[in-house]
């Protein structure tokens, strides 16, 4: 063998292993994003499953998370549950035929949610019930009230209740009552503090709410989105600040990735154009991508930061939640290369465990689990609530 | 062709390692615990956290490659043929001082 035929043969071999080293991967985890780009009903329903497994487990209480803060704790066992509830809401609104047997289960969400358990998080930094302060005209609370409208809101476009639907109209008044009052137009998540993202829920959920009641939108949605642009989203990224100034509104925190992604997923239900504009946004100044997995950076490119509770581990600048809550996004914009991106990482990383019908992500959890579970089915397009014929039930 | 044995076995055994780890950790929750990692993340939610995605990691991104490294050189360069030496090496011998 000749010198030059030597190292011919040597180049192959190294151009042959680093093509498979570098497709191989690429393509396992392919092969289940591309059911959940292709919208899988068998895929949707088996995460479903290992979804409600966690929900209906005696087991779902604060000891099942470790974040080493009792609110952060508190605050995961609400937001297992409602994002359980949302990703069970959205199913069916998918595939209506899976209505019977997921409306107990979103209805179970709720029960939990209005438990003093779950929501005393809220209560002990409020010092105050959130229900007790709403019924007497107070404000606040949208970090627990919220939430809880939007899947209230949601769950109304499935079916109707009259004791959830009377609950969702009278924290919908509320909170339009608060927002319109407030002169930043945002409502305090805790005492003292705003958080945009939070508001963003409160806000879907009224506008949520007027469509599952085949009403035009509010008035005042226009002009606070537009408040929200003028104020609230950082001016040479278009992402949404993550906290700000409870009097002046002056941002407190950078323009964050989380906070925006999430945010626009919250506002899709009842302010489209808001949210749109963000997703634009997340994927124009915060995509990353290397050999066919994709990532959502946590801060701008132009600014640096570390990881927080909202944001979960950052690895490299991309943030684990940015990444997560931009799926949606991805969904949105119908954008599949992004999407299959996204979700290529997201399988890689969240390693999904298929076993009798039942999905579960191994390093998902209660949380991470729930919470993937609503970024993957979360609509594409404006939600359009079932059909008033459709046989009543819950 | 024995290498290429030995490399399938430990791609076969880290899929089936892989698997098992899968399964018990799906059922433990301790890998879900890295999403609010700090001092207080337990050592051993940790260490099996990190063997299960070194386990995944080396088990995608390593082993293919590796794999096609030993697949096509056996292909490119047959373990019988004597003119497998490198030529830098042939060149060595033939210029020993003893041989020569």
């Amino acid at each position: 063998m000749s010198r030059r035929e030597y190292w011919i043969r040597k180049a192959l071999c190294l151009g042959l292993s680093l093509s498979i080293g570098f497709v191989t991967p690429t393509m396992v985890c392919h092969r289940d994003a591309s059911r959940w780009v292709a919208d899988d009903a068998d895929t949707q329903v088996s995460l479903a499953n290992g979804v409600t497994a966690w929900v209906q487990s005696s087991e779902l209480n604060t000891r099942s998370f470790s974040t080493s803060a009792q609110l952060f704790d508190d605050e995961w066992v609400f937001g297992t549950y409602f994002m359980a509830g949302m990703g069970l809401s959205q199913l069916v609104l998918a595939h209506p035929s899976e209505r019977e047997a997921r409306l107990p289960v979103i209805d179970h969400c709720i029960e939990q949610l209005l438990t003093e358990r779950v929501r005393a998080f809220d209560t002990r930094l409020w010092r105050q019930d959130a229900f007790q302060a709403l019924e007497h005209g107070g404000s606040g609370h949208v970090a627990y009230a919220g939430y809880l409208n939007l899947l209230l809101s949601l769950r109304r476009s499935i079916a109707p209740n009259p004791k959830l639907d009377l609950l969702n109209d009278k924290l919908s008044a509320s909170f339009e009552k608060a927002i319109l009052a407030s002169p930043t137009r945002l409502i305090e998540t805790y005492p003292g503090q705003v958080f945009p993202v939070d508001n963003m829920s409160a806000v879907g959920s009224i506008g949520l709410r007027a469509i599952a009641l085949g009403q035009p939108a509010p008035s005042w949605l226009g002009s606070w989105a537009q408040t929200m642009r003028e104020r609230f989203v950082d001016p040479s990224t278009g992402l949404l600040y993550q906290r700000v100034d409870v009097a002046t509104g002056a941002p407190l925190d950078a323009p964050r990735g989380s906070g925006t992604a999430f945010g626009a997923y919250m506002l899709s239900f009842g302010e489209s154009a808001l949210s749109h504009e963000l997703d634009v946004a997340v994927k124009r100044e915060l995509d990353a991508q290397w050999l066919g997995f994709g990532g959502v950076r946590e801060y701008p490119r132009s600014m640096s930061g570390f990881g927080d509770i909202d944001s979960g581990p950052v690895v490299f600048g991309v943030g684990v939640s940015a990444t997560g809550f931009s799926i949606p996004s991805a969904r949105r914009l119908r954008d599949g290369d992004w999407q299959a991106r996204l979700l290529r990482t997201s399988m890689l990383f969240g390693a999904p465990h298929h076993r009798d019908h039942e999905t579960r992500f191994v390093s998902g959890g209660p949380l991470g689990d729930a919470l993937m579970f609503a970024m993957l089915t979360a609509p594409a397009s404006p939600i359009v609530p079932l059909r008033r014929s459709y046989p009543e039930g819950g | 062709m024995r290498s290429l044995i030995r490399w399938l076995a430990v791609l076969v055994a880290l899929v089936a390692i892989h698997e098992l780890l899968s399964e018990w950790l799906v059922r433990e929750n301790l890998v879900s615990r890295l999403l609010s990692p700090g001092a207080h993340t337990p050592w051993l939610s940790l260490v099996v956290s990190s063997a299960f995605f070194a386990v995944r990691f080396a088990t995608l991104f390593v082993l293919p490659g590796a794999m096609a490294w030993k697949i096509s050189h056996a292909l490119f360069f047959r373990e019988s043929d004597p003119r497998i030496e490198p030529p830098d090496a042939s060149r060595a011998r033939s210029t020993h001082p003893e041989r020569a």
